[in-house]
């Protein structure tokens, strides 16, 4: 059974990469300079319920480790891996209780991608102060995991029939 | 959306807003601004003067064009770093804004 997997991993491992590549094409005005929709997280949100929580890890490195190499260069790969693992150990927290639904797991993946990030941050240029976006960062974290959250459970009814056997 | 959900959404966004409240009950205006590279100060200065200085370094090839506005505010005009997010910030001039690049490591704090 497990080979029938690898082709379902590639295909969601390029949607992941182009919705990535999509939202960077659609400016938006948002709160924070560099602030960013997490599109591809859909993908890990959707693997995170359709599969299990190895096929979200590996697909999220990769989509972390290609848009790396292919758009936004090396330096960012660092806060964009640190953000992608420390939002899906949240989610896979999240998912564990069983209060919260999609949108909920995705709120606490949204934020932890803005702790992950921010953390490497105030490794990186040594400055604690950092620390003070932190409250904002809350706030996007929220925003886009909502949104992320709904687009995630409303295309699930959609395609969840055809992981049946996974 | 669940129940939990909601109640998760709002806990997160309360203490958002409690740190934003504390944080704001603190703001303070700054007298300068401290220019930092690889976590050492290169250059402090002050926010009452109108100024532009071009900040290169060799060994990265960073360059970044700090400015102090007329209004006493401190902003990156120009830079050459990949994502411009540190051109694209607001311009700071309360105790503990900072602007960062982030590629090349500059941070640029107001200080009192």
């Amino acid at each position: 059974m497990q080979y029938k997997k690898i082709p379902y991993l590639g295909v969601f491992t390029a949607l992941a990469l182009l919705l990535g590549y999509v939202e960077s094409l659609v400016p938006l005005p948002f709160l924070v300079p560099g602030m960013k929709l997490g599109l591809g997280n859909v993908i890990v949100l959707l693997l995170l319920y359709l599969m299990d929580i190895k096929s979200a890890f590996f697909v999220s490195l990769i989509k972390v480790l290609l848009s790396g190499l292919l758009f936004s260069g090396f330096s960012s790969m660092l806060y964009s891996l640190a953000g992608a693992m420390v939002g899906l150990m949240l989610m896979c927290i999240g998912k564990k209780i069983n209060a919260l639904g999609m949108v909920g797991v995705s709120v606490l993946g949204g934020i932890g991608h803005n702790i992950g990030q921010i953390v490497v941050a105030v490794l990186v240029i040594e400055n604690l102060n950092l620390l003070y976006y932190f409250p904002v960062l809350l706030i996007c974290g929220t925003i886009t995991g909502v949104l992320v959250g709904v687009v995630g459970s409303t295309s699930i009814r959609y395609i969840e029939r055809f992981f049946y056997d996974y | 959306m669940k129940k939990g959900d909601r109640l998760l959404i709002y806990g997160i966004l309360l203490i958002a807003i409690l740190g934003g409240i504390y944080l704001f009950m603190q703001k303070q205006e700054g007298y300068a601004v401290e220019i930092t590279r690889n976590g050492e100060v290169i250059m402090t200065l002050p926010l009452n003067e109108t100024t532009t200085i071009p900040l290169h370094d060799s060994d990265s090839g960073a360059y970044h064009l700090i400015a102090i506005t007329e209004q006493g505010e401190a902003t990156i005009f120009e830079s050459n770093c990949p994502d411009l997010l540190c051109v694209a910030h607001k311009n700071i001039s309360d105790v503990k804004e900072m602007i960062v690049c982030l590629p090349y490591r500059v941070v640029v704090e107001v200080v009192l």
